[in-house]
């Protein structure tokens, strides 16, 4: 292998090993993170379950906490990357770019590693969510659909990193960064499938659903949920996750290429 | 070689912070960057590191250019930045280890190195702290054992010793001259002039995005003469006073503060008598004099004509 392949594969390595030292070694963002999911399914299931006992999606009724679990998956791994992408604005703002960047670690791999530590952690996230569902409110499913839903999450989590870190690139501050990742995360989160089948989303927020990662990523994981393997929808959450990773790279080269 | 060739950094608000600045530092070297705030020091760290991009011109380490190659670039750098940042939760060896794992050491080699880093900077009780609850020097000396931990050629250190007591500065530079390898360099700026004056073989001195002085410590200081006299007297100077000195053929700048006339003089003895000649003949007692030889400093303010901030 390449010296600089390996220095690359190493910074990649170690920005990913900090990373999981930050998250793993403040016990405060570990709790809120298992405990904020786990809140939002109960409310999930008591609240709008009340309201809405069953939710006709492809023609079948299924209970709505099963219709649901998807999307609080997706919210969940959208909260994780939104914290991962903010992270990157406070280490410029502090220094800490400067000093990353100022060893071999090249922007790409630098990137590349936060990507991959906000996908793994959103993973995570995910999964407890997930895990939370089919224990606590007894969402049945399969060893074989979990196991699948477990690896279609890896590029559904790429694919909302990719996404939020193209958005930082965009804007040149973090009050503007803040703001922009508030107004895309209602709009993907209510311009998706997430809370209602895509039939049923509003005609005005239709041309949103369609061009919201979201809304694949949603239904890929119902679909299969339900029983449905829709090769299609794989192939273009897999698309989604390699355009974005490549538009983040792109997009954080260029914001970043002074610091 | 590291070979600095008429580098340009013009910002996109107009604003040039290096107007063709070139200098070679040879193997071995100690090269001190001196000049006030906003001179283009940082700037110019910047830009030998590759952090920044030039406008024009380039930088070059043994034939490795940091816009070319800058990951091979950088393997050979150590860095003090002015103002490092840490992960703060983390604790001292974390950090450490982090950063032997950004310039691609093994974990044995790292933990080896970190051990005897912290030794010598006598930090070993505190490994295991957070970072935050370290003092601010405390932190610098974990900012200087990051940059030596991975033995680099070139030492690239931006204001090093800010926020060190005295003591702790003298061990600084004691370690890094320690840890320099007999053919590395070491780049340097500080507001600490003494420092640069002590440790630098050869010192270049800024002012506006421009090189104004550059030699060795010994020659710049030869290179302006003279002394500088305080006279502390037994009340405020009056402006007679002021005049007549000012009148002295052997005197080139005078300085007020309070009751103490500071002058810099050609021929030290000359002006203590012809000072002390006309503060007699107006009535006032000269209670004290100091006499100082010319230092980096006065070369410093005399080169930019400003004042150290």
């Amino acid at each position: 292998m390449k010296p600089n392949v390996r220095l690359a594969g190493k910074g990649i390595g170690a920005i990913m090993y900090r990373e999981m030292r930050l998250f793993f070694g403040n016990s405060m963002t570990v709790v809120l993170s298992v405990a904020s999911p786990v809140i939002y399914m109960a409310l999930f299931s008591t609240s709008l379950n009340g309201l809405m006992p069953t939710m006709t999606y492809a023609g079948v009724s299924v209970p709505y906490i099963r219709f649901a679990l998807p999307g609080l998956l997706i919210m969940s791994a959208l909260s994780n990357v939104l914290v991962t992408s903010q992270s990157i604005f406070n280490e410029h703002l502090s220094n800490m770019l400067l000093d990353i960047l100022s060893t071999p670690v090249q922007h790409s791999a630098y990137m590349i590693g936060k990507i991959l530590a906000g996908a793994s952690l959103a993973f995570i996230q995910s999964m407890l969510v997930f895990a939370s569902g089919v224990l606590i409110f007894r969402v049945p499913v399969g060893l074989t659909r979990f196991l699948g839903i477990c690896v279609l999450t890896i590029p559904i989590c790429l694919a909302l990193s990719g996404l939020y870190m193209t958005a930082l690139g965009l804007v040149k501050n973090i009050r503007a960064f803040i703001l922009t990742t508030n107004i895309l995360t209602n709009v993907i989160m209510f311009g998706s499938s997430i809370f209602y089948p895509t039939a049923s989303i509003p005609s005005a927020l239709r041309p949103i659903a369609l061009i919201n990662p979201a809304t694949y990523c949603v239904d890929v994981i119902r679909d299969f949920l339900l029983g449905r393997v829709e090769p299609k929808s794989v192939a273009i959450v897999c698309v989604l996750a390699v355009l974005l990773t490549a538009a983040a790279l792109v997009v954080f080269r260029r914001r970043f290429a002074e610091v | 070689m590291l070979e600095v060739v008429n580098l340009v950094k013009r910002y996109p608000n107009g604003t040039e912070a290096l107007k063709g600045l070139s200098f070679a530092v040879g193997s071995g070297e100690i090269f001190g960057v001196l000049g006030p705030n906003g001179a283009g020091k940082t700037t110019l760290l910047k830009l030998v590191l590759g952090v920044l991009l030039p406008t024009s011109g380039f930088v070059s380490l043994e034939g490795v250019r940091p816009d070319q190659s800058p990951a091979a670039f950088r393997r050979m750098v150590g860095v003090v930045h002015q103002y490092g940042a840490f992960d703060m939760a983390l604790s001292v060896v974390d950090n450490l280890s982090i950063f032997g794992a950004f310039q691609g050491l093994g974990r044995a080699e790292t933990r080896v190195r970190t051990a005897y880093l912290l030794d010598r900077f006598e930090l070993s009780a505190k490994a295991k702290e957070p970072v935050q609850n370290l003092s601010g020097g405390q932190r610098r000396k974990v900012q200087l054992a990051r940059a030596l931990l991975h033995r680099p050629k070139f030492l690239f250190l931006d204001e090093p010793t800010a926020g060190l007591d005295p003591f702790s500065r003298r061990m600084a530079w004691s370690i890094i001259m320690e840890e320099r390898e007999p053919s590395s360099y070491v780049l340097c700026t500080s507001h600490y002039v003494d420092e640069i004056e002590r440790n630098c073989d050869r010192v270049m001195i800024m002012d506006q995005g421009t090189e104004v002085a550059l030699g060795t410590p010994k020659n710049l200081v030869d290179s302006i003469s003279g002394h500088r006299v305080e006279f502390n007297l037994d009340r405020c100077p009056p402006d007679a006073l002021i005049a007549a000195v000012e009148g002295l053929s052997g005197v080139s700048s005078i300085e007020v503060s309070a009751s103490t006339l500071k002058l810099r003089v050609a021929d030290a003895e000359w002006a203590i008598a012809k000072v002390t000649e006309c503060c007699f003949s107006q009535g006032i007692r000269v209670n004290s004099v100091v006499t100082k030889r010319a230092s980096l400093e006065d070369v410093l303010l005399q080169a930019t004509g400003r004042e150290l901030s």
